[in-house]
């Protein structure tokens, strides 16, 4: 949510600290802020509101009440004056009898709609709004409108509260209705959609005329226009749940049905209606403006509730110790009436702050405030008794030690295929529908895959293993699986199949046990992982030393243009080392070279009687930025036999 | 020629979780298994998440069509969590566990988001178990796997099964904490903040605790899920979450 800088430095005398003490108040203590922005000669903080904190805290004075706590600041109740205009003629009828528009509010369910709040305002005029006004809303995102809809913005973005105003001579009477619709009404929006109701979605109605749909959205038939004399105000609360469902099932999210739907207090609606008929009046008033009673139908009315927590309860859960005047002052800091029973330190829970029901959720204020920068991190928690042994986890480790020692490479693959047993209701695509029930496919893919790179990973034949779950109807097990792929044009290499049945054999000599392959490929093979398992023995100690990625090992990107390969072989006196040739030779052909590997060493005798050793090398050239065009590649290769060749006896292949 | 086999490669996942099994395992804790496909129950449900909250907003999730006459929905879990539930379901406290694998999420994939993703959990019930000790644990788990000395905060926040809710930071592994860097030099890691965001933790909420017969007034402690991914692609410096789990073996072989 944003919030104003400027609008929330309303509710305190005097400046607020530097926006940047803001975000690290708020972030370190309350609600993440998750970015800021100049707007103007303002800042906009955007507020990360989570659920609990949604009741009380998607409007300014909400977040001004956080900064007060943490900022131990007092507040003000608004962030600024909300009266009666004298330059107005108000004709305010509270006394009973005198109503305009004998104003009556009917709810059909109290569990519904939990309170509702109409009032009349005569004679007003649309005008747009003021530039204070155009500011604030401006400053947060909200397009300005005209006077009525801005101050009805205003007082939600102030307090919390969604307000709505609905053209009276348009309503239709004077009954204002709060109850289920008919299958087959509509409402058409004020934004032209037709939506089809039925009896699920709760509506403001008169005479079965749909008005609004309850907590979302207005609809045509009542909506202000530029001649609008008569106004009708609403303040007024619904089920959380049923707002959620309803906007879930037109399509249609608001301001107002994501503040309804986290859940609102009741108790709010008395207030907001005050502040918006002054509001209005203050700046939509005629000579001829008359101001109408609240018309407050309030079925059930909230119950106060008392909370209450000891010190030492607060220790049991924090872990450190606070004192009983430091929660006492704590609650005072958040305005909670506060006593002290034996041990219980009992606040009145205030009505908005519905997050707050028990025990836990009042240690979480006391923490957060007191800071949990206090805790202490350093405890001594090792006991010195070691956990339990994950089979599994076990077999997993030795399967894939053995694999790794045969040059085996893991991989992780998709969950998700085109086909399987398992069908997912909102699939992103249509090759990615099904829960995959076997291993084997996918790895063909990716065998198919790494061919195209094996100079580029080294592997001159592929070779992949997994472990990994498949699902089956009504059984998810994990499979596992080992994959060989020669790429077509390597020549010399064991043939795939040979490879599959030669590490099958290893393994089983290693686990002493047989391996029962369930599929049919002959390059892939796929086995039950689990049944695998449950026929080995139970292991005592996790014993098996897997391979550790080095410290301070980068990731080398990887480029997205093609590589090209490049042998390169030289004669060199007896005595050269591998290291010598190779470094000419990087010295030559970096920064383009992604890989590089020995492939070949022998020494011969010479005619001439002396003994010489051939190193032969494989380059693999790329660059991250371009194709590499063939001039780039010879002269390269050119560069680097030249080198090769003005060393002392060298001679280039 | 050279008969000598050449090494294959591991996962740089499997290298983390035995790595972080290691730590945990000498700490006490136990591993533990579940399945990726869950049933609503056990995902929100028994994790104080209920239907037509708000709360479910929070993860975007993949549900299995349900067939004819299915009465419970069933999904691909969203967090690892789910597993603690099953664990403590029939058996007494004290609890002591953690849990690694795959959870999914039904969200639009790029360089940083991808549907499917690693998450490691941690259960912690005892008589006594605190804030504190929840702290101590990760400092310990953090300093040995990082091998050197991280600081741990948390933030509030808010997950529906614990209360108080927090995120954890960790001192940023690259920079030291920001402490290594020069004037005017940024991190790749921390981007200069000296934070990175590791783990959302909190004390398992007493709801959830007597949803499996745990009485929360003798029984307390924490529980913390941390987002593996991350901190793998952050320690490495791996530029794109998908290279993890679409079998290439560009990423793979250089682990």
């Amino acid at each position: 949510m944003k919030v104003s800088y400027k609008w929330l430095n309303e509710y305190f005398d005097g400046k607020l600290p530097p926006v940047e003490k803001l975000e690290e108040v708020l972030t370190m203590n309350s609600s993440e802020v998750e970015g800021i922005e100049k707007v103007d000669r303002d800042y906009v903080l955007d507020v990360k509101i989570l659920p609990n904190m949604a009741h009380s805290c998607l409007c300014h004075r909400g977040i001004a009440r956080e900064f007060s706590v943490l900022l131990n600041l007092p507040m003000k109740k608004h962030s600024r004056d909300f009266s009666f205009p004298a330059s107005c003629q108000i004709n305010n009828s509270t006394e009973p009898g005198i109503s305009i528009l004998n104003l009556e509010i009917k709810i059909e369910n109290p569990d519904d709609c939990r309170r509702y709040i109409g009032r009349v305002i005569t004679g007003i005029e649309i005008r747009s709004s003021p530039e204070w006004l155009k500011k604030h809303l401006e400053a947060v995102g909200q397009r300005s409108i005209n006077n009525l809809v801005d101050a009805t913005n205003f007082v939600m973005l102030e307090l919390g509260q969604p307000m709505h105003v609905f053209d009276a001579d348009k309503i239709g009477g004077s009954l204002i209705e709060i109850k289920k619709a008919k299958i087959g009404d509509s409402l058409r929006t004020l934004d032209g959609k037709e939506i089809v109701l039925d009896d699920s979605i709760l509506i403001i109605s008169n005479n079965s005329k749909a008005l609004a749909i309850a907590g979302i959205k207005g609809g045509t038939l009542a909506e202000i226009s530029a001649d609008t004399r008569n106004i009708v105000l609403e303040s007024a609360n619904f089920d959380p749940v049923l707002i959620r469902k309803t906007a879930q099932k037109i399509k249609i999210q608001t301001d107002a049905s994501k503040r309804y739907e986290n859940d609102l207090t009741p108790e709010l609606a008395h207030e907001a209606m005050d502040i918006l008929t002054k509001l209005i009046t203050e700046i939509a008033c005629t000579k001829d403006t008359k101001v109408g009673k609240m018309i407050d139908n309030y079925p059930r009315s909230v119950i106060k509730n008392e909370l209450g927590v000891s010190a030492s309860e607060v220790e049991k859960v924090l872990g450190l110790k606070i004192s009983e005047d430091e929660i006492i002052k704590i609650f005072n800091q958040f305005g909670f009436i506060n006593k002290k029973e034996g041990e219980q330190l009992i606040i009145e829970v205030p009505a908005e702050r519905l997050d707050l029901r028990i025990k836990e959720d009042l240690i979480e204020e006391i923490g957060r405030v007191y800071g949990y920068d206090k805790l202490d991190g350093s405890k001594n928690i090792i006991t010195g008794t070691k956990g339990k042994i994950n089979k599994q986890f076990y077999y997993a480790n030795k399967i894939k030690n053995i694999l790794y020692d045969r040059g085996f490479s893991e991989i992780y693959g998709y969950a998700f295929a085109e086909k399987g047993d398992i069908e997912l209701a909102n699939s992103v695509a249509p090759e990615k529908k099904f829960l995959r029930n076997n291993l084997t496919d996918n790895s063909k893919e990716y065998l198919e895959f790494n061919a195209r790179y094996a100079d580029l990973i080294e592997m001159p034949q592929i070779k992949i293993f997994e472990i990994g779950k498949v699902f089956l109807k009504d059984d998810e097990h994990n499979n596992f699986i080992i994959g060989v792929k020669t790429p077509t044009s390597v020549k010399g290499l064991k043939k795939d199949q040979e490879v599959i049945k030669e590490i099958i054999v290893e393994l089983e000599k290693e686990l002493n046990i047989k391996l029962v392959k369930i599929n049919k490929d002959e390059t892939v093979a796929e086995f039950n992982f689990d049944e695998m398992v449950a026929k080995l023995p139970e292991p005592k100690e996790y014993d098996i030393e897997m391979p550790a990625v080095d410290k301070d090992m980068r990731f080398k990107k990887i480029s997205v243009y093609p590589f090209t390969v490049r042998d390169v072989a030289v004669f060199v006196p007896e005595n050269i080392k591998q290291e010598e040739v190779w470094n000419l030779i990087k010295n030559e052909a970096e920064p383009l070279l992604m890989k590089d590997r020995l492939f070949d060493v022998f020494t011969k005798k010479m005619p001439d009687g002396s003994a010489k050793t051939s190193y032969a090398f494989r380059l693999v050239l790329q660059s991250y930025d371009h194709t590499l065009s063939e001039e780039e590649i010879s002269g390269v290769m050119s560069r680097i036999t030249t080198k090769l060749n003005a060393q002392k006896d060298w001679q280039v292949r | 020629m050279n008969e000598k086999q050449e090494k294959g490669h591991i996962h740089p996942m499997t290298q983390f979780i035995n790595r972080a099994n290691a730590i945990f395992y000498e700490m006490g804790f136990t591993l533990v298994d579940g399945p990726e496909l869950e049933t609503e129950h056990y995902n929100f449900d028994a994790l104080n998440v209920p239907k037509d909250h708000p709360a479910r907003d929070m993860q975007d999730t993949f549900w299995i069509k349900q067939k004819e006459g299915e009465i419970e929905r069933k999904l691909m879990r969203t967090q690892t969590s789910a597993v603690q539930i099953r664990y403590m379901q029939g058996r007494q406290p004290p609890f002591k566990m953690i849990c690694f694998g795959k959870v999914f999420r039904n969200e639009a994939t790029d360089a940083t988001h991808e549907m499917v993703f690693h998450q490691l959990e941690g259960l912690m019930i005892d008589k006594d178990v605190t804030m504190e000790d929840l702290k101590s644990t990760l400092n310990i788990f953090f300093d040995k796997f990082f091998e050197r000395n991280i600081d741990v905060r948390f933030r509030p926040s808010f997950f529906p099964f614990v209360e108080p809710g927090m995120e954890v930071d960790i001192s940023c592994f690259k920079c030291n904490g920001g402490k290594d860097l020069k004037a005017g030099e940024s991190c790749s890691v921390c981007k200069g903040t000296g934070w990175v965001e590791v783990a959302g933790a909190g004390m398992v909420h007493p709801k959830v605790l007597s949803g499996v017969d745990v009485d929360p007034k003798k029984w307390r402690g924490f529980a913390f899920g941390m987002g593996v991914d991350r901190i793998i692609m952050l320690k490495y410096g791996i530029d794109d979450i998908r290279l993890l789990y679409s079998g290439d073996l560009r990423l793979v072989n250089q682990f």
